[in-house]
Parts: C-alpha cells; structure tokens; sequence
C-alpha cells in the first residue's frame, strides 16, 4: 500500500509512466478477473473493459485521495467503466434458473456436473453480482463496496444478502455440495 | 460451517489469475500523453533563481568580461587566462543543463 501511494505520486507529479506500469502489473489480474466474472466470462470484453479502466485511471489519477486505497480508487473506476457500459448496451438485468439450465445445455454441460461460478453469477443482478464479487472474491468489508459503488451501506448489505440467497438456492437445487 | 463460509471458501477456491502476458503493454501503448507540472515549474524556479543570482553577484558582468577576454586572446592568437576558459566552460554547463532538462521533461 505504502508502495502504491509513492508510484501513484510519481506518476501525478512527474507523469512516471514506468510507475504507472508497475500499478498497471500489480493490479491487471484483479481487475480482469472481476471484469470476467461481472460479463459473465467474456475474457475479449473483459479485456477490453480493464483496458478502458486503466486508461481512465491515467487520465483521472490527479483526482485520487489517499483517504481510501488505491486498490478501492480503482475498483470505483472499473465499477462506473463497467456500468457505463451496462448502460450504454441496455443489457438484462439477470437470467434465471430455467435460462441458465438451458445455456448449461448449450454447452453440453449436465446442471448438476460442476458449478461454473461465471455462469451462476448470470442469475444476479447486476448490482447483486458486483457487490457479491468485491465480497466474496476481492475480499473487500462492505464499507469499501459501499463507497466504490457510492450506494448507502444498507443498500449493499440487502444486495449482499439477496445475491447470497440467490447463489445459496442456486447451489441446493443443483444438489451441489459446496 | 456457516453458508458464509461456504460461499467465501467457494469464490476463493475459483479464484483465477491472469496472467499479464502483453496486458500492461497493450495499456501503456495506449496511454495518452499525459501533462504534468512539475518538472516546468522546477525549471523555472531554478532559472529565475540562476538569474537573480547571477545578477545579485555581478556574475553576470565577470562572466561577460571572461569570455571578451577568451575571444580577444584568440583573435591575437595568444593563450587565454585561465579564468577566461573556466568562464566558458561555467557558461557551456548552465546552457547544456538547462537545454537537456528541458529536452528531457518535454520528451518523457
């Protein structure tokens, strides 16, 4: 962290773009991951979303504060990247299960054969999916989610609540043991 | 265990990594050129400083005669004074520094 706030201090002030590198090398495989899981294993898009984030996070790196991390800084980056994308393609929402049975059965695969985590964060919604992800995979305190999604702490607290639930159903009617 | 556990011992054991592979290359080909500050500032505080130094020590007027006397001996063929070459050289130095400091900011 220490090291974070000294590359982000040369790349503000000097314009470092070999700091700017190292930050891109540090953080490129989190932020890809949770791009791959919000699109629901779309790695080209997934891809293509982190490059836009870091573009972002170059052009805006003079608006970060050391109040939060520069972990949670870019996390709100890739967040607002990916929900202008949402936006802007008027994606679903969710699928539900019946959906997600038949994309499994598309695949060749049999619903209770394994669980593909991508695809059963397809029966999130978006925000659900997001907040369950920044939890349970990025290991981030629902008072960090809350400010990268700049939601209220009890909005993302019945998020996390209902997209728990969600999975949880999920994981029983497929009788997978988890 | 708990269904929190589950799902937090779940999500971990399908955490991927990536690879970066060309990632970071792929970004920083398309970084624009970014605009900083500082290093025209520093070039400016210290350029007015020289200045104002050199002026204040009637540097400015030594640095002048050294180099009349430099161009003088060498017009009659003779060896310049010692301090006369020093002058120069003092003045090649400053217009080098100042010249690849800038270059080199204004490239980066």
């Amino acid at each position: 962290m220490k090291n974070d706030t000294l590359l982000v201090s040369k790349v503000i002030l000097l314009g470092d773009r070999k700091a700017f590198n190292r930050l891109v090398e540090a953080y490129q495989s989190p932020v890809r991951r949770f791009f791959f899981h919000l699109t629901g294993g779309d790695e080209e898009l997934s891809k293509d979303l982190a490059q836009d984030t870091f573009i972002k996070a170059w052009l805006h790196i003079g608006s970060f504060r050391s109040i939060s991390t520069f972990s949670t800084w870019l996390y709100r980056v890739a967040y607002n990247t990916f929900y202008d994308y949402v936006r802007s393609r008027n994606l679903p929402a969710e699928v539900d299960i019946e959906t997600l049975g038949n994309i499994h059965a598309a695949e060749g695969k049999d619903k209770d054969f394994g669980i593909d985590l991508t695809r059963a964060l397809l029966l999130l919604r978006t925000d659900e999916r997001t907040v369950v992800l920044l939890f349970y995979m990025e290991d981030k305190s629902v008072e960090t989610i809350a400010g990268i999604m700049n939601i209220p702490l009890g909005t993302i607290k019945s998020h996390l609540s209902r997209g728990k639930k969600k999975l949880t159903e999920y994981f029983k009617s497929t009788e997978y043991n988890i | 265990m708990s269904e929190d556990k589950k799902l937090y011992d779940f999500f971990h054991a399908n955490k991927a990594e990536f690879a970066d592979t060309d990632f970071p290359e792929q970004v920083m080909k398309r970084l624009p050129k970014r605009n900083s500050l500082l290093p025209p500032i520093i070039i400016s505080i210290c350029l007015l400083l020289g200045i104002l130094l050199t002026v204040w020590l009637q540097g400015g007027s030594l640095l002048f005669e050294g180099i009349q006397s430099l161009g003088i001996s060498f017009a009659h063929a003779q060896l310049p004074p010692v301090s006369a070459i020093i002058d120069y050289l003092i003045f090649l130095l400053l217009a080098g520094s100042i010249s690849i400091s800038t270059f080199y900011f204004y490239e980066r």
